[in-house]
């Protein structure tokens, strides 16, 4: 079994002293700022020990979340300095084990790792949520939220684009005016929503908007707001907004690096992501349904993952799709 | 009901100055038929009672026989319906909607009728309705699907856990749709629904306690299996009762309980003169059942499909 260990330090190194050779365990030692090159080159079910005390908080999320994305292997962090923060998350997220100062007081058991192995499966090769061809994305973090974004400059942001559907045909069935008013209340509760969660509009254009919500450790809220808008359309369609029709909306949502600017000049955003999305919702083939990217797999809930089937590739990246609600 | 003597002022000056002497009279007979302005009144036959006193001594009667409510709502349905073949406009009208909104009371826009506003009070009644009097009612019943296993399969805690979620989804789904919740029987919950659209609000509260009982199952269920509800929504006219047992008894209950029996677990089954009524996004998603028997019926339910 081998263990890729991604540390500068030769100290912990020697923590790892009691993996001998002759009872099967190999160590590999990287440097942390090789962990993107050598990641792609990792066999499926390996352990990979990252060390995070010489890296910057930055640094350390992107590592995390590029991990959480690629499920076939078991991860675990190293903090000799205690420093990481929410550790819990880290649980939550899929990291398998934390090793703190205390564990580092003597040499590492091996019985640890087996331990793990026999707790946490492994699928080896499990390809479909990998994305393929994509640099791994190199996360920007807020401090705090929007609080500490500043205009112009480049953060994490997960995006949710959302365009309501089908709109020539309401327009010959019921009018130009009544259908842009009808989306135009469409956008607005939506944009209530959005905010309500922390979301900020960035672009709006006739019927679709795009969304803002500032990188956290856990995303897992946005995908369900996202899903309850999914759920309750009829309630939308027909209670809140009166629409004569079942409206049809898509949805789509990607994490990617966007320099942060106002609505005002958002059409001057140069950004992938920004781009990759507005492809997507373009060029999609089943509109009127709930997508999300691989960049966000790991935040979807684990109470509605069944819900979410796999969605044809979209330039590298792997998709997921909400299943559709029959009526 | 504790009035303000200033509300009572403004009201009574509203009735004297929207309608004649004999119209009022005709309308506080409505709800007190003994009524005889002669014995309440002392001025002399040889002179004429002013609008006025006449107006004030039928509030002060009204607020005496605590019948105030329902008596303004007759006095606006003067403006809404009309009376005796012609409508009249009711004087002072905003100042007394204003003054009935401190009061806690809002006006149904679609009826023209008061009831009682849910952020000051929740009363079985809406705060009008009278005993005895008929009424046009939608009702929706809820049942969980087989309760005597949920009980057996689980411990008290979480079954006492369950019960209070569920009880309460209902509750606040039904309420913030203006609903009332009249009767509740172990899993059994019977709202009504009378003001405004009243059967679109049933329906659209029927739809939104599935999708949060679909959530409580996925998100918070303490239960070992998922939880399955049967729901029933029945209009009809139906004479008001305070008590539960006479409300159980009445024909519309009856055959909204009775409609349970060939309802589906997830699914709503909706009384097929509703069906028949209802447009846009609702008719959309039901579904008509034709049966064996006279019971026809539509149907509303969801799954997920790849």
């Amino acid at each position: 079994m081998t263990i890729y260990l991604f540390t500068n330090s030769k100290t912990l190194l020697h923590k790892f002293e009691l993996f001998s050779e002759s009872s099967g365990w190999v160590i590999e030692v990287k440097s942390p700022k090789e962990f993107f090159d050598t990641f792609t080159k990792i066999p499926g079910c390996s352990f990979i020990y990252l060390d995070i005390q010489s890296l910057s908080e930055d640094e350390i999320e992107s590592m995390i979340h590029h991990m959480i994305g690629h499920s076939n292997y078991w991860y675990g962090i190293i903090d000799p300095k205690n420093e990481y923060q929410n550790i819990a998350s880290l649980f939550h997220r899929g990291i398998s084990d934390y090793i703190s100062k205390k564990e580092l007081t003597s040499p590492l058991d091996p019985q640890r790792v087996e331990t793990i192995r026999t707790w946490k499966q492994c699928f080896e090769g499990d390809g479909e949520e990998s994305a393929d061809g994509v640099q791994p994305l190199n996360i920007i973090k807020s401090k705090k939220g929007w609080d500490t974004i500043e205009k112009g400059k480049e953060y994490s942001f997960v995006k949710v684009f959302i365009a309501v559907e089908e709109l020539l045909e309401m327009k010959n069935s019921y009018g130009y005016k009544y259908t842009n008013s009808l989306v135009s209340h469409f956008h607005d509760y939506v944009s209530l929503i959005m905010q309500q969660q922390n979301g900020r509009l960035m672009l709006k254009d006739t019927n679709k908007s795009l969304f803002l919500f500032p990188y956290a450790d856990d995303n897992s809220k946005v995908i369900t707001t996202a899903y309850l808008l999914m759920l309750n359309r009829v309630l939308i369609s027909g209670e809140v907004l009166r629409s004569p029709n079942l409206l049809k909306y898509t949805v789509i949502i990607h994490l990617g690096n966007t320099p942060y600017l106002t609505q005002d000049e958002a059409g001057l955003a140069v950004s992938d992501s920004l781009n990759f999305i507005f492809h997507v919702a373009n060029t999609i083939p089943e509109l009127g349904q709930l997508y999300v990217t691989d960049t966000l797999f790991s935040d979807i809930p684990k109470e509605i993952e069944d819900l979410f089937i796999k969605a044809p590739q979209y330039e590298g990246h792997a998709m997921k799709r909400l299943m559709k609600m029959n009526f | 009901m504790n009035v303000d003597k200033s509300f009572l002022k403004l009201a009574a000056q509203s009735l004297a100055e929207s309608i004649d002497q004999r119209s009022m009279v005709h309308l506080a007979r409505e709800l007190i038929p003994e009524f005889n302005l002669a014995e309440k009144v002392s001025m002399p036959g040889s002179l004429d009672v002013p609008r006025f006193v006449i107006a004030k001594q039928i509030i002060d009667d009204m607020q005496e026989y605590n019948l105030l409510i329902p008596f303004l709502n007759i006095f606006f349905s003067i403006h809404y319906k009309g009376y005796k073949g012609r409508r009249y406009k009711i004087s002072r009208f905003r100042e007394l909607i204003v003054a009935l909104y401190d009061m806690g009371f809002s006006l149904d826009s679609q009826t023209g009728k008061l009831y009682e506003d849910p952020q000051f009070r929740i009363s079985r009644n809406w705060g009008v309705l009278r005993e005895g009097i008929d009424y046009t009612f939608t009702f929706l019943w809820t049942d969980v699907m087989d309760s005597t296993g949920l009980v057996k399969n689980n411990s008290k805690s979480s079954t006492k856990k369950f019960y209070e979620s569920y009880h309460s989804i209902v509750r606040k789904t039904v309420e913030s749709r203006n609903g009332r919740i009249w009767l509740v029987e172990g899993d059994g919950i019977l709202s009504a629904f009378h003001f405004g659209d009243h059967t679109e609000k049933a329906l659209y509260s029927g739809i939104s306690i599935l999708n949060k009982i679909h959530d409580y199952n996925r998100f918070e269920n303490v239960l070992s299996d998922a939880v399955g509800l049967r729901l029933v929504v029945n209009s009809g006219s139906c004479t008001y009762f305070e008590h539960n047992s006479a409300i159980k008894e009445t024909d519309a209950v009856k055959k909204t309980i009775q409609y349970e029996k060939a309802t589906l677990p997830g699914t709503i089954t909706v009384d097929s003169l509703i069906a028949g009524t209802i447009g846009g996004v609702l008719e959309q998603v039901l579904h008509p059942v034709k049966t064996d028997n006279a019971l026809d019926y539509s149907s509303y339910a969801f799954s997920w499909d790849k």
